[in-house]
C-alpha cells in the first residue's frame, strides 16, 4: 500500500520530467488556475481529472475533461480505482503521465559505451581526426583528377565546398540534438557526417579495385548499391543509440524516419536505372576499368589463346 | 557527304540559300557551256524524269529523286537511295515517275547494286528515248548533271570532271558542281549527250560524286541475261552483295603489305589500304597539361547506304598513346582510365541491330599486356552482317598508356577478326 508521502505525479517532457509529491487528496488536475496541479497543455480540459484516496490506500480515478478525455493504462476512463503496485500510465489529452511510488525502481544508468567504432561519436580528437582523414581523402582525389600543374590553393579551393557542407550539416545534426538533448554535442555530429561523406569514397575505391579484380562492373555496382541504401540509416542508428541513448527500436525507427527522403530520393534513381537499362541504346557494355596495380584473376593470354577465346564466346 | 535523293520539305530554306550564293560564284566560269547546256537541254529532256516514293496511306510523295531512260524505252536508272524506302517497305510505299510535261505512272523494281548505290525501275510504258553511256572524258572536261532539284523543276547543273577517286572503296566521279537534293539519280552528261556517271552525293561547295556509268553498265548486262525480269529474292541479293563488298575490302586489307609507323612507343600498322584515310589526332599539350598524346585516327569514310537510319561497309580506327613522366601512377591511370571510359558514338536502332556481346581478356601484344575486348552485334534483317568494335588499353605501364580502337560496320565477323589478329601480330613495342 502506497503511502500519501510516498506519492509521485510524474509529467513527462523533454528532456528532463517533471515531478509532483502527492500530499492531500481529492488531486484535482487541470488546465485552470484553481486547480492542485496545472497543466497548461492545450489539450488538457480546465477541470480534467480528479485522484482520490480511500483510507484502504485504493486510488480512485474521475475523468472531468468532457473534450478530450482520459485514459488509463491504454483504458478510456469516466471513473475507476485501483492500487498502485506499479507504474500507472495516465494520458490527459495528448499528455502523458506517471503516477510512481517512491520505491518504485528507475532505468539503469546508461554509461557511453564507446568501443571500437562507434568511439566516433564519443571521443571528440577521434571526431576531428576523422574530419581531417576525409578532407585529406578529398584532396588527394582533386589531385589525382587533375592532369594540370597546379598551386597549393587549387586543390584547397577544390576541398572548401566539401568542408563547408561537412560543418553545415554537422551543426544542423548537432542543432536537433541540441534541441532534444538540450546540451551541445558537436564532436559526435561531426564525425556522423565525416563518416556519411568518407565512407561511400572508400566503398567506390574499394569498389573499382575489385571490378579491375574480376574484370566486371558488378561489384562497384553492388556495394554502391548497399552503400545507397544501408549507410546512412546505420550509421543514424548508431548515432541515435549513442547520442540519444535511444532503445533499439526507437533509435531505428528515428534514423528510418531521418533518412526516409534521402531513401526514397534512391528508390526514384534506382528505378530510373533499370529503366534506362532496359531500353536499347546501342551502346557496347563491359567493364572499362584501368588499374595501375594491375591486379587481376583472369590471366594474360597470348594471341593465339586470345582468339580462341574470343571465336568460343562470340563466334556463333 | 550526304546524300541528295532524300529531300525534305523542312530542308528547303537552308538548301535555297545554299543554291543562290554558288549561283553568283560560277556563273561568269561557265559562260561558253551555256549554248552546250540549253541544246542538250532540248536533246535529252524527253528522256529525264522525277522518281517519287509515294506513301499508300496519303498519296504523298515522301522522297523525290530523278532517274533516266536507259537500254530500252520503258526502263529508268536511278539511284538505290532514291527508292530504298520502297525496297524496304513496299507494302507502304509504291514508286511513280514524273515527266517534265507533267505525265505520271507506275514503277516497278527491277535490280539493284547497293555497293554503287543504283537501281533499274520499270515504266508501265515506253517513257522515251534511251539515253547511251559513255567512258569517262578527260580531266577537266565539262559535264552537265541533269535532274529536278527540290523538286522546283527540270534543271541542268554545268561543271568539271575531276577524275575518279582511286583511292576510295566507292570509286566515284569527283563532279565539281552543284548538285542538290533531289537531283539523286539523275544523269550526268559529255557533251555529246552520253551518260558518264549518275548524280549520287555531294559534300557541299560545289564538290559532288557521280557513280561511274561502268557500273551502270555492269549492272545492264546482268539484266540482260535474264531479259530484264524483275529480280526474285532482292533481298537475299542485296546482302549477298553486302557480304561480298566487305569480305572482299577485308581480305584485300589483310594480303596488302602494311607500313608500321610510331605511335608512341609503339610501332603500328596505319593505312591498312589505300582506301583508309589517317588523320593525325594529337592534341595540342595545353589541352592535356602533364599528359603528352598522339593520336592517329583512320578511316576508309566508306558509307554504303541502306536505308535512312542505317548504313554499312565503314572501318574506323584509332591509336592513343599517352605518357606522362611528372605524375604518379595513380594519377596517371584516372587520366587514362577516364579516356578509356569514353564510349564512341555507334547509334543506331533496335530493329537493325541486335545487343552488343562482348568479351573482355587480357592479352600480351609485343610484350605488353593489353585489357581488349571484342564485341559484336548481328544485323537482324541482313543475315550475316555484324558491327565488331574491338578496344583495348595497355596496362603493363605504370606511366604509359596506350589506347586502341577499331569499328568496323556490317562484315563478317570471322573475317573480320582474322584482320585484327594480323594487326596485333603486326604490333612492335620499341624502348
Amino acid at each position: 500500500m502506497a503511502e500519501l508521502a510516498n506519492l509521485l505525479f510524474e509529467i513527462q517532457m523533454r528532456p528532463l520530467n517533471q515531478y509532483f509529491r502527492l500530499t492531500k487528496f481529492p488531486v484535482r488536475i487541470g488546465r485552470a488556475l484553481d486547480n492542485d496541479i496545472i497543466l497548461s497543455d492545450p489539450t488538457i480540459s480546465p477541470y480534467h481529472l480528479e485522484i482520490d484516496q480511500h483510507d484502504t490506500g485504493v486510488l480512485l480515478f474521475r475523468n472531468l475533461s468532457r473534450e478530450n478525455g482520459s485514459r488509463l493504462n491504454g483504458k478510456r476512463l469516466q471513473s475507476a480505482s485501483l492500487t498502485l503496485t506499479q507504474p500507472v500510465n495516465l494520458k490527459l489529452g495528448n499528455r502523458r503521465i506517471r503516477l510512481l511510488t517512491n520505491s518504485m525502481q528507475v532505468a539503469q544508468t546508461r554509461v557511453n559505451n564507446c568501443r571500437g567504432w562507434s568511439r566516433v561519436f564519443c571521443c571528440s580528437f577521434c571526431a576531428l581526426s576523422l574530419a581531417l582523414i576525409t578532407i585529406l581523402a578529398f584532396f588527394f582525389e582533386a589531385y589525382l583528377q587533375s592532369i594540370f600543374t597546379k598551386e597549393l590553393v587549387y586543390y584547397l579551393s577544390s576541398v572548401m565546398p566539401y568542408i563547408l557542407g561537412m560543418l553545415a550539416l554537422a551543426l544542423l545534426i548537432a542543432g536537433i540534438s541540441r534541441l532534444a538533448n538540450q546540451r551541445w554535442e558537436f564532436f559526435p555530429a561531426l564525425g556522423l557526417v565525416a563518416l556519411c561523406m568518407l565512407v561511400p569514397h572508400l566503398l567506390g575505391e574499394v569498389g573499382h579495385a575489385l571490378n579491375y579484380l574480376f574484370t566486371a562492373n558488378w561489384p562497384l555496382d553492388s556495394l554502391l548499391l548497399l552503400s545507397n541504401f544501408l549507410l546512412i540509416p546505420l550509421l543514424f542508428y548508431s548515432y541515435i543509440r549513442m547520442i540519444h541513448h535511444a532503445e533499439h527500436w526507437s533509435a531505428f525507427g528515428v534514423a528510418l524516419l531521418f533518412s526516409a527522403p534521402l531513401l526514397v530520393y534512391q528508390a526514384m534513381d534506382l528505378t530510373d536505372q533499370w529503366t534506362l537499362g532496359h531500353e536499347f541504346t546501342g551502346q557496347a557494355e563491359f567493364n572499362r576499368n584501368l588499374s595501375a596495380w594491375d591486379l587481376r584473376l583472369k590471366p594474360t593470354l597470348n594471341v593465339d589463346e586470345y582468339f580462341a577465346a574470343i571465336e568460343k564466346q562470340l563466334g556463333s | 557527304m550526304i546524300g541528295i535523293g532524300n529531300y525534305y520539305y523542312s530542308q528547303l530554306p537552308r538548301l535555297c540559300c545554299l543554291l543562290l550564293i554558288l549561283g553568283f560564284l560560277w556563273q561568269p566560269v561557265s559562260v561558253q557551256a551555256v549554248d552546250r547546256s540549253s541544246s542538250l537541254y532540248a536533246e535529252v529532256q524527253q528522256s529525264i524524269y522525277q522518281v517519287r516514293i509515294i506513301n499508300r496511306k496519303t498519296g504523298h510523295k515522301r522522297t523525290i529523286g530523278s532517274g533516266f531512260v536507259i537500254e530500252r524505252p520503258n526502263l529508268l536508272a536511278t539511284n538505290y537511295h532514291v527508292v530504298s524506302a520502297y525496297i524496304n517497305d513496299p507494302d507502304n510505299y509504291s514508286m511513280e515517275y514524273l515527266a517534265t510535261n507533267g505525265a505520271t505512272g507506275l514503277l516497278e523494281l527491277i535490280d539493284v547494286d547497293v555497293l554503287h548505290d543504283l537501281a533499274v525501275l520499270v515504266a508501265d510504258k515506253e517513257l522515251g528515248k534511251p539515253l547511251k553511256t559513255a567512258a569517262l572524258p578527260e580531266k577537266g572536261a565539262t559535264l552537265y548533271a541533269f535532274g529536278n532539284p527540290l523538286g522546283l523543276g527540270f534543271s541542268v547543273v554545268t561543271g568539271t570532271n575531276n577524275g575518279l577517286l582511286t583511292e576510295s572503296e566507292d570509286k566515284n566521279i569527283l563532279f565539281s558542281g552543284n548538285l542538290n537534293s533531289g537531283m539523286s539519280g539523275g544523269p550526268a552528261l559529255n557533251e555529246h549527250g552520253a551518260v558518264v556517271g549518275v548524280n549520287v552525293a555531294t559534300a557541299g561547295n560545289a564538290v559532288s560524286f557521280l557513280v561511274a556509268s561502268e557500273y551502270l553498265n555492269d549492272l545492264l548486262a546482268q539484266l540482260r541475261l535474264t531479259d530484264f525480269k524483275p529480280r526474285p529474292n532482292l533481298h537475299e541479293s542485296i546482302v549477298r552483295q553486302l557480304n561480298f563488298s566487305t569480305t572482299e575490302m577485308l581480305q584485300r586489307m589483310r594480303s596488302n603489305p602494311w607500313k608500321l609507323v610510331s605511335v608512341g612507343n609503339f610501332k603500328v600498322p596505319s593505312r591498312l589500304d589505300k582506301t583508309i584515310n589517317c588523320w593525325d589526332g594529337s592534341e595540342s599539350n595545353e589541352d592535356h597539361g602533364l599528359v603528352n598524346v598522339i593520336s592517329v585516327n583512320c578511316s576508309n569514310e566508306r558509307e554504303i547506304y541502306l536505308d535512312d537510319k542505317l548504313s554499312v561497309g565503314n572501318m574506323q580506327y584509332q591509336y592513343t598513346w599517352y605518357d606522362s613522366d611528372k605524375m604518379i601512377p595513380p594519377r596517371f591511370y584516372r587520366m587514362y582510365e577516364a579516356q578509356n571510359m569514353d564510349e564512341t558514338d555507334n547509334k543506331t536502332t533496335k530493329e537493325n541491330v541486335s545487343a552488343f556481346k562482348c568479351s573482355t581478356n587480357f592479352l600480351a601484344i609485343a610484350n605488353q599486356t593489353f585489357k581488349m575486348t571484342i564485341c559484336r552485334r548481328g544485323y537482324i534483317r541482313y543475315q550475316g552482317l555484324s558491327d565488331v568494335l574491338v578496344t583495348g588499353a595497355m596496362v603493363s605501364q605504370k606511366r604509359q598508356g596506350f589506347l586502341f580502337e577499331l569499328f568496323i560496320t556490317g562484315v563478317d565477323f570471322k573475317e573480320s577478326i582474322s584482320l585484327v589478329k594480323k594487326m596485333f601480330e603486326n604490333f612492335q613495342w620499341q624502348n
